[in-house]
């Protein structure tokens, strides 16, 4: 709100001083420094980022626009406001230091005041937040509210604190910020609309919100516990993932060694049933010999084979005392054998 | 000499004037407005920008602000209707209407801004203890949203209905406090903001405790909730197994149980055409598979091997 004013220093005409003796250049003297004055205090210049209103007697003639003006002293005032600014309030903090790297200070004194607040199921939550906003009509700007800045944040933690206490903590913290952020841009541009305090609200932006100092570690340990279960239930995931397959595996296992062994089964029955039908043809030629040589090629096998053979007549009925057999059989796996021979 | 009399007569004048000039007119800023008093007794307002005149040295001018002006309540702690001792900031705007008689009635801005501390802190003791804590709080009825459904649902229990909301009951404050405020001092109050509600120190640490309960609570529930959810996992993984053995099993065992059959089925066609014939060949068979080094066999003479060992004759033995 500085004064459009530019001043130069006065100059001094060393032509009127230089003959004193002459009356008349006294007086063009002074009518020319006079003007020189009058003429430095009646322009002023606005800058690219500027505009400014002129006042006659008090009263608003018009708003101008960057470059150089002309104004009588005394008679008008200039009021000039840099109408392409963005200014910036912070809430709840403090920008230290501002660049690549800012410094934010969150404990400057009063800081609880503007940060902790109230949500809706009565929790506390420290919301620290930016407005920014430009003047959009230097003439309600400096014409209707006396303190816009003071208006703005005093309006701003009202309609903050009116919004977040309408929200759950979960919300603040997490889920609603966006809409916070949204509603409150809206409230307070209608509230200082009311006012016709000439500024809009271009941003507003919830620079942090977090649960207070003192509770963030409960807060911590939810996250935690989310952690936790996702890991449990991956675990077993896991595990399913890789029991299951292998379960699937060894299925398939099972049924195709089954069918491997009907395969055997049946080849196995068609090789002996296609072997005795092979023999049954050739056996129908001639039955009696092939009988005949088939049980005698069988005897002259076995017979030398055995241990020990008794060759019984018919007629002796009982030998068996005669033979010590009960020794020869003990712990044996001998079989004993009668047979009545081959018809 | 005649000339620097001149001179100096000129000068005297002209600050003469200027002193005239400067007593009889003044300007009317557009963002002031005036109160023109006569020995202290005002004679007339303007309200209007522009540039006036006066009766210099009898007639005084009083400045007054035309815009909106701020006031700035101190926070004080109240006890609402629900027992909870709160603490409440308010923040106003207001405006001078009528300059004469703010004028006459307090003087100075200074004296309105005390008038205010008194009407609106009041309104705002009133209205506060006459209300809920919540009904504060809230402004609206909306349902809260929270991330998880226990939370919700407990939430829903302790939810109470919402009357009128802190945005209702602000502009009941500006109402009640802008009763008079006019016709006795020429006030106006442009916007009544609560600008912090807040429980009073001593009851924070009350509410960390609540809220650290509540979160460990909701923490708990996770993790039990991961154990669940690892156990139903576990279950149907078991009985998933189960089922995939035993159909591999079942499977199988028919596919064995047929070719079983089959192969019964192929034996059967085969052996079926001369059973006497396969049971000799199998009985030899089973002779060759029987005897070995450790058999003892004992034989009748009678058998047909052994039917030539006494005589040779084609005829048999016998007979």
């Amino acid at each position: 709100m500085a004064n459009g004013y530019e001043s130069r220093p006065p100059e001094f005409n060393l032509d009127s001083i230089n003959w004193p003796s002459n009356k008349k250049y006294i007086f063009l003297g002074i009518g020319i420094i006079a003007l020189i004055i009058g003429t430095s205090f009646s322009y002023f210049t606005v800058n690219a980022n500027q505009e400014a209103v002129i006042l006659r007697f008090g009263r608003y003639i018009e708003t101008v626009g960057p470059g150089l003006h002309f104004r009588v002293p005394i008679i008008n005032k200039v009021l000039v406001g840099e109408v392409k600014r963005i200014y910036n309030e912070e809430f709840g903090f403090r920008t230290r230091s501002s660049g690549k790297t800012s410094t934010f200070d969150y404990d400057f004194p009063g800081a609880q005041e503007e940060s902790l607040m109230l949500t809706g199921d009565l929790n506390c939550a420290e919301v620290h937040w930016v407005i920014r906003y430009k003047i959009m009509n230097l003439k309600d700007f400096f014409f209707n509210v006396r303190d816009v800045k003071e208006a703005l944040r005093q309006v701003s933690q009202g309609v903050m604190r009116k919004i977040v206490g309408d929200r759950s903590i979960d919300e603040v913290l997490t889920v609603g910020r966006t809409e916070i952020e949204d509603k409150v841009k809206i409230e307070i541009g209608d509230k200082l609309d009311s006012y016709n305090c000439g500024i809009s609200i271009q941003v507003v932006m919830l620079k942090g919100v977090n649960p207070p100092q003192a509770v963030k570690e409960a807060f911590n340990a939810v996250n935690q516990a989310v952690q936790i279960r996702d890991r449990i239930i991956n675990d077993a995931e896991g595990q399913k993932n890789k029991i299951l397959p292998a379960a699937l595996g060894k299925k398939e296992q099972v049924i195709k060694e089954a069918e491997g062994y009907q395969i055997k089964r049946i080849n196995q029955a068609q090789g002996d049933t296609n072997a005795f039908l092979a023999i049954l043809e050739e056996y129908k030629k001639a039955q009696d010999v092939t009988r005949r040589r088939l049980y005698l090629e069988t005897m002259a096998e076995i017979l030398p084979k055995c241990e020990k053979l008794y060759l019984i007549d018919e007629k002796q009925k009982s030998i068996l005392p005669f033979l010590n057999l009960g020794s020869k059989l003990q712990g044996s796996e001998s079989k004993l054998l009668e047979t009545e021979g081959a018809k | 000499m005649k000339i620097q009399g001149a001179i100096i007569t000129t000068i005297i004048a002209i600050v003469a004037l200027i002193v005239f000039i400067k007593g009889s007119l003044y300007v009317v800023d557009v963002r002031e407005q005036i109160v023109v008093t006569q020995f202290g007794k005002p004679v007339r307002t303007v309200t209007q920008p522009g540039l006036y005149s006066k009766i210099p040295f009898i007639q005084n001018v009083k400045y007054f602000e035309k815009r909106t002006i701020e006031w700035d309540g101190e926070s004080s702690d109240i006890l609402t209707r629900d027992k909870e001792n709160i603490e409440v900031n308010t923040w106003a705007l207001w405006k001078i209407i009528d300059p004469l008689r703010f004028y006459t009635a307090l003087g100075a801005e200074y004296r309105g801004q005390g008038v205010l501390d008194e009407i609106i802190e009041s309104s705002v003791k009133n209205i506060v203890s006459a209300y809920m804590l919540k009904e504060i709080v809230r402004d609206t009825n909306r349902k809260l949203v929270y991330t998880t459904k226990e939370l919700e649902e407990a939430e829903m229990i302790k939810a109470v209905f919402i009357e009128k909301g802190r945005g209702i009951l602000a502009e009941e404050i500006m109402i009640a406090a802008s009763q008079g405020l006019e016709d006795r001092y020429g006030m106006q109050l442009v916007d009544v903001v609560i600008r912090h509600i807040n429980y009073v120190s001593s009851v924070i640490p009350k509410i960390y405790d609540r809220m650290r309960s509540e979160r460990l609570r909701i923490a708990n529930k996770y993790e039990s909730e991961g154990r669940r959810e690892e156990a139903e996992i576990i279950g149907s993984v078991k009985k998933e197994l189960e089922r995939i053995e035993s159909e591999g099993y079942k499977r199988a065992k028919e596919v064995m149980g047929e070719a079983d059959a089959q192969a019964v089925k192929i034996y059967a066609e085969a052996y079926k055409q001369t059973p006497e014939f396969y049971s000799f060949l199998k009985t030899l068979e089973t002779y060759k598979n029987t005897f070995d080094n450790r058999t003892i066999l004992i034989l009748g003479t009678k058998g047909e091997y052994f039917k030539y060992l006494q005589s040779y004759s084609e005829k048999d033995p016998e007979n």
